[in-house]
């Protein structure tokens, strides 16, 4: 039973830091670039999936933006839908400012299916046509044909580092455990072997007291 | 951050005294005029990372002195000393700290720095 929960638990913590992870770094697809477009969008309790308001995408009071879209098509058919947002200046931590360029950028790799020109859009973030978040578009290039591969060297270094981050802080807790904790509890266990010698001693002090009063000699 | 209460609606009334309070004070820049919300933005980023890079540089600072306080009391024993075995120790520490410094100093500020230069470069001028 407290097996099960304990690997329930682990799982859910792994789970949440996977989802984090796939939601925030980088991504590349291949595709064709049908339109670009603006259109004003009220955001609610998915505001959360958008860019926070003081990145310069909205000055407005309200949450309702002009947010910038990408429309696109993957090889085999199936549509995406980009949004192109600044991301402000902490999380996500892409420091993007030129969602303006970004649009003319793939306004010019607009192509139509008989002369199809095709693309690398980088991007992070989902898309859930339920919650209508997209994922926020943050380069394009273009790409000598659909059946490109590529290498997602950022997110490997990113995880690579990560990696290092978390053996480091690792092994300062075993040193943190081995040079403070350990010998605080060994002094402790001294200490309490200490006090119950003592009281042992002290029980048979009063007993020869006791005994020497009382006792049978 | 992402809620959408009309904080700024007095916007336009307000005078710039109080506006350039409630940026400051709120660390929130939508009452300044555009060019300065970024840069308010970029001061709040700077003071963020330079907090976090600190509590970093601080729990390496202490994780290093311990490995290398470890290892210089197992030198004292191999090496058969004779003597205050602390004493030597601390005499053997004393010219660390600035070298460490130095080190660490490169390692958890300038690097991050660098690959947040790195990123802006990548992300909005390559």
């Amino acid at each position: 039973m407290w097996t099960y929960i304990k690997w329930g638990f682990r799982l859910t913590i792994f789970a949440i830091v996977a989802a984090f992870l796939h939601y925030t770094l980088p991504q590349r697809d291949i595709v064709r670039i049908t339109s670009t477009y603006n259109r004003v969008t009220e955001l609610g309790a998915n505001a959360f999936f958008f860019a926070s308001p003081d990145s310069g995408t909205t000055t407005a009071p309200v949450d309702k933006r002009d947010i910038r879209f990408i429309d696109a098509v993957f090889p085999n058919g199936e549509v995406m839908v980009y949004r192109n947002e600044d991301t402000g200046w902490i999380w996500p931590p892409y420091f993007k400012y030129d969602s303006s360029n970004l649009q003319a950028e793939a306004s010019n790799f607009v192509s139509s299916k008989d002369k199809p020109e095709w693309v690398a859009v980088t991007h992070y973030g989902w898309r859930m046509p339920v919650f209508s978040i997209y994922p926020n578009a943050v380069k394009v290039r273009a790409v000598e044909g659909p059946d490109v591969q590529l290498i997602p060297w950022v997110s490997i270094i990113v995880l690579a580092l990560l990696g290092l981050v978390w053996l480091m802080l690792w092994r300062m807790w075993r040193q943190f455990r081995e040079r403070m904790i350990d010998p605080a509890v060994d002094d402790l266990n001294v200490k309490l072997d200490e006090l119950d010698a003592s009281a042992d001693a002290a029980r048979d002090r009063a007993k020869s007291f006791w005994s020497r009063l009382f006792g049978r000699k | 951050m992402m809620g959408g209460k009309p904080r700024f609606a007095k916007r336009a009334a307000a005078p710039v005294a109080e506006i350039v309070k409630d940026a400051y004070v709120l660390g929130m820049p939508g009452g300044l005029p555009g060019e300065w919300s970024c840069v308010m933005a970029i001061l709040r980023a700077w003071v963020l990372a330079f907090l976090v890079l600190t509590v970093f540089y601080w729990l390496l600072r202490v994780y290093f002195r311990s490995t290398r306080r470890e290892a210089l009391e197992k030198r004292f024993e191999a090496e058969g000393l004779t003597g205050d075995r602390e004493a030597w120790v601390e005499a053997q520490m004393a010219g660390y700290g600035r070298s460490l410094h130095l080190k660490l100093l490169w390692l958890v500020y300038i690097l991050p720095m660098a690959g947040i230069a790195v990123t802006v470069y990548l992300v909005n001028y390559d």
